[in-house]
């Protein structure tokens, strides 16, 4: 029985290793869309470190024809709708709310925002108002934008991800840009 | 087509997720309407600007800590071929490799004591005669890429002093 025991001990820690490595190379990416779910560093580390432990804890579930980052996309949405509903609402929101057309002035100030395709990087001031801009939109209209616009995931790994249908997330980015662009129009004209 | 129900579509439309009748549709439409260009315009700014959001770093020890936590884990993963063998993966092996499996099963659930607090039930180890090299499988794993093939691990040693490892296919 000592002989099997240590065998499978053997298998267990060769698990492990391999586990040890997937978080080593993924989670500064786990990390980046956490943080821009959460839309901060504690949270954003809560959530990506009790992703990776759920992943271990299922790692018997994952398919290996599947990249190892689309399992965590799908562990890391449930994480995430976890945390919600174990915490109480910072913000109060009414997500049910029309948002109205902006006129063409509006239109102007939001494509001034946008960087050139030179600047590859947005200023620290309006990294923020993007950030808070996502924060005011409902999680599930906020985790499709980041995955398709950070991560840059097809409709069908969204859906995937977030276990909805690809309709679903067309409405979603649909409705969410449309906030975002609402919301960034009032910080461009405030 | 009315711009309102067109305008709804853009969002797919710069993500390159819609159809190609669709798309032409908007392009053809966009040609003669600016009310529309400008929209899309700022739907096209709105993913730039989310695209260019900078990486968020975190703490430098992050994974040395989430790796850290995983010492006191448990892995679901016997508890998972255990599952999936009396789920129907039998139906798919050969006579001789349902009997190693069954046997196995029964190591599997022998050495998931203590893994998984969540499997109870006990079975007294069973010795397969498979041949000289195979003594008592500790452990069946699913073999990658294809999960349908089991590994099935041995509890004697081969020539290298490694576990004895045999791949059962899934047979059709
Ligand atoms: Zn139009």
């Amino acid at each position: 029985m000592e002989l099997i025991e240590s065998i499978t001990d053997t298998c267990r820690k060769e698990e492990r290793q391999a586990f040890d490595e997937l978080v080593h190379r993924h989670h500064k990416q786990a990390y980046n869309i956490a943080y821009r779910m959460t839309g901060n560093h504690t949270d954003a580390e809560d959530l990506t470190q009790e992703a990776f432990i759920r992943a271990f804890r299922f790692f018997g579930q994952y398919r290996r024809e599947l990249p190892f980052e689309n399992w965590l996309y799908r562990i890391m949405s449930n994480v995430f709708v976890d945390m919600l509903r174990r915490r109480p609402k910072v913000q109060i929101r009414s997500f049910d709310q029309p948002i109205q057309t902006e006129d063409g002035e509006a239109t102007m100030e939001i494509a001034d925002l946008a960087p050139t395709p030179e600047e590859s990087v947005l200023s620290n001031e309006l990294d923020a108002r993007i950030q808070s801009a996502l924060m005011t939109m409902p999680e599930e209209f906020r985790l499709a934008v980041v995955y398709a616009d950070i991560e840059g995931l097809s409709y069908e790994e969204i859906a995937d991800a977030m276990r909805c249908s690809i309709g679903t997330v067309r409405s979603r980015l649909h409705r969410g840009r449309k906030i975002l662009r609402e919301r960034l129009k009032t910080y461009a004209s405030g | 087509m009315n711009c309102h129900r067109l305008s709804s579509l853009f969002s797919a439309y710069i993500d390159g997720e819609l159809t190609g009748v669709e798309m032409i549709e908007i392009r053809n439409h966009l040609e003669g309407c600016p009310a529309c260009r400008d929209e899309l315009d700022n739907v096209r700014a709105v993913k730039r600007l989310v695209g260019r959001l900078r990486t968020a770093q975190p703490s430098r020890d992050l994974s040395t800590r989430i790796c850290a936590s995983l010492d006191g884990v448990a892995p679901y993963s016997f508890l998972r071929t255990w599952a999936a063998l009396w789920q129907g993966t039998f139906r798919k092996l050969s006579p001789t490799a349902m009997a190693v499996s069954l046997a196995a099963l029964g190591m599997v659930v022998y050495t998931a004591r203590g893994i998984d607090e969540q499997i109870t039930a006990r079975a007294n180890a069973p010795i397969v005669a498979a041949g000289p090299s195979l003594t008592m499988p500790v452990a069946i794993t699913f073999n990658q890429p294809d999960s349908r093939n089991l590994r099935v691990v041995f509890a004697n040693r081969g020539a290298n002093n490694q576990p004895n490892r045999w791949i059962i296919p899934a047979s059709d």
